[in-house]
Formats: structure tokens, C-alpha cells, sequence
């Protein structure tokens, strides 16, 4: 590692349109000294303004967005940030919409269900790589 | 004037003559008449004279008859009834008797005579004998029989055309050829071609573009099998749906049809606004409950992340449990629902994502997929989604009430149908096991796309669910 722990700490972006678990998940990465959360967005066009304007390391989408899927940013983000950890939540599990996910580059998807210890994990280990 | 005296004597004497001569000349054209039998009958009904026609029309020679009683000539139930003494005496006592009956010849056969009996009396009007008059109108009554015949025909033939042309179905017959015998009025409007140029034509040469429909297959399915069958179809010829039948009959093949497209159109506009309805409550469920169970879970989870009371953490982790209960459940349902959204994958994909999906839920369970090779690739649209639906249904099935270890699902294709087999190795159910509403909606569904559904099952040796679907039009190979 290099640099100050500034530069050490992983930048990510959330992008999520249900207020409370936005709300919950600032909480969540806030409070973790190697995680910053530089971006957050409700909507796939608030994510796009945002995406050229940062540099991040990990991204966590939602999939089922007002409008659109979070997956048709996946592109967006790899121009901007070749190598960003992409990390999609999705809350039906839908087969359609994960594959989707995976053929536009996703590198994790997981159940929103999933328990947040593990959740943090994920994001941990995509901002290492 | 001169006149001999002996004159009158030769007078009288040449008058005779006269007469012999007049009454031979008579006996001779009576006895020459060929179309005619005529003969004479004493008061008694004996046979006095006989003639030619009277040989050719009733076979007797002269010599054979004349003595004999001319109830020879009537039939065994015409003398029972007396019938010959009676025409006499209706001849004697108005002076002519007429009918018309059936006579018996001398070979037995019998023939139509016109009869006439006049009765012949002396000038003190003492009753002397009768003439009779006969003649064979069997060639009569044969063309007037026949006549009859062919007007009953013609009336039958008449309702027949008058019932074909005021039903409110097109109809046009065919013959083994395949040629129209037949055209109704609805067929020419349908077809926009009128019967003068269609009749005595082959139907397919005229409607080459029907060639290879769904229609076409069933015709002839019909002519070559020799059963009814059904179809419905986009008609390429008059650009609307019909529907109809086609009967195989003693020429060649009756067929029926009518336009559906109003009824299609209508029950195309249902679907669409199920289908509309079902992603509206799709969408309702995901983007407000689920995300809420979805956020509430997590939620629950920060806490225990933060709680140092191993107790409260426990009773936490048994609400984070029940919370991702309900967001699978509600998951399932929404993905149900959603089905439609995909009418336009690729088959095999969308029946491989049915099957995954179904795999995450069902925990113990295995599920086979045997795909095969002919199943097409392309999609399948409406009836994509229904197999799809059905093929849910009848998984959900298993994993909730088979209690099966093992289920297969298989996609073949027979003809123009697809074939899918759900089986189990669960519990099964015997014939007293009333169907639930699964069954009932798979059943409604396997009609919408116009399929048919079989559920096998007995008692302790698992569950069949078979589902026979046409393909739709230009997807097999």
C-alpha cells in the first residue's frame, strides 16, 4: 500500500432508490475507518451526473430503479473508472434482470437479504483488488 | 231416270255385301293394332275375340286365351277382392268402366295397363258382352316415377342449399380431388371470389397462399385421415383469423369456417390487460414491500452488528429470519408475475431460468432439465409464457405437496407440437383427490395457448403433468 491512509481508504458509490436502506447503508460505510463513501444517487440519472465527477473503487447498485436498471450504468462507471468493483443488490433475485447484471460486467451480485457483515465484506474485498 | 225393278232386290242384296265387307275391313284393323290389345268379353267375363296388341302387350296367343275368363290378367290380390267382377259390373251399369292397374302377362311379370271396358248391348239394350281396351303405360309411369324421384331430389337439394347459404358460417365442399363442388355465400365473401370461378376448380391451386397455413395442414390432415378436424388461423387469403372445421365426406370433404378476428382481437385485449394488471402488481410489490422487507432486514441486521446483548441480539436474529421469510415469499410472486416480461427470450433460455429459479427455492429437491435438440431456439412468445407459467405452476406444485426428492422436467417436440413433462417421485395422489386451484389454473392456461393438460398421479408413485402445445406458426423444424 501507498500514500496517507487517505489514499487507502475505499472510495465507494451507492446507488439506491429505497430512501431508508440508502440512509442505512451511508450508516453502515460511514463507520468504517477503510471505507468512504464519496457518491450516492436514487436514480439512474442522478448516478450518471455523478459517475464522471468521481473517482471510486466500488460500486454497489440497486437493480430495480424508477428509471432503469442499475445494470445499464455498469458501462457508464467502467469508462469513467476502468477498474471499479461493481457490486449489485438485487431484491428479486430475478433471473432475468441477474443475468443482465452479469453480461454488462458485474463482478458480485447478492441478495438484498443478505446479512450486512457479509455485505461489507463484499465491499471490502472488490475496493482490494 | 232409268231404273231396273231388279235393282232393289241387288240393291239390298249389295247393301249386305256392303256391310260384310265394312265389318270384315273393321275386324281387320282391330285384330292389326299392335299398341292396343283389344278383344271382346262375353256378359260373363270370358274371353270372345282376341288381337295382335292384345298378343304382344299380355303374351297369350289366340288359341291359348280365347274361352278363358279375363281375370287371368289381374294380380292374385286384384281376384281376392273380386276386383274383375267389379269393373263388369261398374261397366254394365254406367256403361264404361277406366283405371289404371297393374296387369299380370302370361311369364307372370306384371306391367301398368290403362284399361277401358265399355259394355256392349243390343237395340232392346240386352246386355251382349263388353270390349275391352288395353294399353301398356309402364314407360309412362316409369318416366313419371322417375320424375317425382328427381323433383323430391331437387326440393332436397333446394333446403340443403337453403340452409348452407342462410348459416352464418362459410362453408364449401370439396371432392377427393380437391376440387369445389360447393361454395357458399359467407365463403365468397370471406374469400372475395365468387362460386361461377371457383366451382370445379382445385381449392389449393386457387389459394396457393394457404398452402403450408395451419389451416391447410388440418384440411388435409382430414382428407388423408378421414377425420374431423380443427383449426384456427390467420387466414393469408382474407388477412382475418378464422376458425372452423373440416368434415371428411362421402365425395371428398365438407369444411365450415368463420372470422374470428373480432373475438381474437377482444380476447387479445384481455390478455394484454392481464398481463398489464399482473406487471402493475409486480412492479407494486417490488418497489414498496420488497424493498421494504429488503431494507427492514438489513436494518435489523445493523442493529445486531451494534447490540452487545447476546439475548436481544437472538430475539433480533428471529425477526431478520422471519422478515427474509416474507421477502421470499414475496419475491416468488412477483418473479410469477413477471413471466410475460420475457415473451421475447429465447425458449430454451426462458425455461432454463424457470428451472434455475426454482432450484433456489427448493431447498432438498432436485430438478432435472432435459431439453431436446428439436425444441426450438427462437422465441416463442405468447405461448412461450404460458408454457413457462404452467411449467411454474406444476414445479411449485411439487415442491409444496409432492414432498418429492426428485423431479424432472422434459421439453420435446412431436409434429407440430411441443410436449412438456413434469414428473415427480413424490407422494401422488389417488383418482378421490379433488385437483386444487394449481391444477385449475394450469388447465386454464395450457387453453389459453391452445393446449391440453394431463395429470397423472397415483397414490405413492409421484405426479405426471404433461402439457401438449402447438407451436406456433414457422418456429418448428
Amino acid at each position: 500500500m501507498t500514500g496517507g491512509p487517505e489514499a487507502r481508504r475505499t472510495r465507494v458509490m451507492i446507488l439506491e432508490d429505497h430512501a431508508d436502506f440508502r440512509e442505512l447503508m451511508e450508516l453502515l460505510l460511514s463507520n468504517q475507518p477503510d471505507i468512504k463513501l464519496i457518491a450516492q444517487a436514487g436514480s439512474l440519472a442522478e448516478a450518471r451526473e455523478q459517475v464522471a465527477r468521481f473517482e471510486l473503487d466500488v460500486a454497489v447498485l440497486d437493480l430495480g430503479l424508477p428509471d432503469g436498471s442499475g445494470a445499464d450504468l455498469i458501462a457508464d462507471l467502467r469508462q469513467s473508472n476502468p477498474d471499479v468493483g461493481v457490486l449489485v443488490l438485487s431484491a428479486t433475485l430475478d433471473p432475468a434482470g441477474i443475468e443482465k447484471a452479469r453480461s454488462a460486467g458485474a463482478d458480485e451480485i447478492l441478495d438484498k437479504l443478505t446479512p450486512v457483515d457479509e455485505v461489507l465484506a463484499t465491499v471490502r474485498r472488490l475496493g482490494n483488488n | 231416270m232409268s231404273m231396273q225393278p231388279s235393282d232393289f232386290g241387288g240393291t239390298s242384296g249389295l247393301t249386305r255385301e256392303a256391310l260384310r265387307q265394312s265389318e270384315e275391313r273393321f275386324r281387320l284393323l282391330v285384330e292389326g293394332v299392335k299398341d292396343y290389345a283389344i278383344f271382346m268379353l262375353d256378359p260373363y267375363g270370358y274371353i270372345t275375340t282376341w288381337n295382335e296388341g292384345a298378343r304382344r302387350i299380355k303374351g297369350y296367343e289366340a288359341e291359348e286365351i280365347v274361352g278363358e275368363h279375363f281375370s287371368t290378367f289381374y294380380t292374385d290380390e286384384d281376384v281376392e277382392r273380386a276386383h274383375p267382377e267389379e269393373e263388369l259390373r261398374v261397366a254394365a251399369a254406367e256403361g264404361s268402366y277406366e283405371e289404371e292397374g297393374l296387369r299380370v302377362r302370361k311369364d307372370g311379370s306384371t306391367f301398368w295397363a290403362s284399361v277401358l271396358i265399355t259394355a256392349l248391348r243390343d237395340d232392346d239394350g240386352e246386355l251382349r258382352g263388353f270390349a275391352k281396351v288395353t294399353r301398356d303405360v309402364t314407360a309412362r309411369r316409369q318416366a313419371e316415377e322417375r320424375e317425382r324421384l328427381l323433383a323430391q331430389e331437387q326440393a332436397a337439394l333446394e333446403r340443403t342449399t337453403d340452409i348452407l347459404e342462410s348459416i352464418s358460417d362459410a362453408f364449401y365442399a370439396v371432392d377427393d380431388g380437391w376440387c369445389l363442388t360447393y361454395v357458399n355465400n359467407r365463403a365468397e365473401e370471406l374469400w372475395g371470389r365468387s362460386r361461377e370461378d371457383l366451382l370445379g376448380k382445385n381449392v389449393w391451386e386457387e389459394f396457393p397462399e394457404e398452402v403450408d397455413s395451419e389451416a391447410y395442414r388440418q384440411i388435409t390432415r382430414a382428407m388423408e385421415d378421414g377425420i374431423t378436424t380443427e383449426f384456427e388461423a390467420l387466414s393469408p387469403v382474407s388477412g382475418a383469423w378464422v376458425a372452423g372445421r373440416a368434415y371428411p365426406s362421402r365425395e371428398g370433404l365438407s369444411v365450415y369456417f368463420r372470422d374470428v378476428t373480432e373475438s381474437k382481437r377482444t380476447e387479445e385485449a384481455l390478455r394484454r390487460v392481464r398481463e398489464a394488471e399482473r406487471g402493475r402488481i409486480a412492479r407494486d410489490l417490488h418497489d414498496g414491500p420488497l424493498q421494504d422487507f429488503s431494507y427492514t432486514a438489513a436494518a435489523l441486521g445493523m442493529l445486531m452488528l451494534q447490540s452487545e446483548d447476546a439475548n436481544l441480539e437472538e430475539r433480533l436474529q428471529g425477526a431478520v429470519d422471519a422478515v427474509r421469510r416474507g421477502a421470499q415469499g414475496l419475491r416468488e410472486v412477483v418473479n410469477d408475475l413477471r413471466i410475460e416480461d420475457e415473451e421475447d427470450r429465447p425458449f430454451p433460455e426462458m425455461v432454463q431460468s424457470v428451472v434455475r429459479l426454482n432450484r433456489t427455492r427448493s431447498g432438498e429437491m432436485e430438478i432435472g432439465l432435459k431439453v431436446g435438440e428439436e425444441v426450438p431456439s427462437a422465441p416463442l412468445g405468447e405461448t412461450g409464457t404460458q408454457v413457462s407459467r404452467v411449467l411454474q405452476e406444476a414445479l411449485t406444485n411439487a415442491r409444496r405437496h409432492s414432498g418429492a426428492k426428485r423431479v424432472s422436467v422434459s421439453l420435446r417436440t412431436e409434429g407440430e407440437d411441443l410436449l412438456i413433462e413434469v414428473s415427480d417421485d413424490g407422494a401422488g395422489f389417488g383418482p378421490d383427490v379433488q385437483p386444487g386451484v394449481g391444477f385449475a389454473s394450469m388447465r386454464e392456461r395450457a387453453a389459453l395457448g391452445g393446449g391440453l393438460l394431463e395429470i397423472e398421479s397415483e397414490e405413492g408413485r409421484g405426479t405426471s403433468v404433461r402439457l401438449r402445445v402447438p407451436l406456433p406458426q414457422g418456429t418448428s423444424e
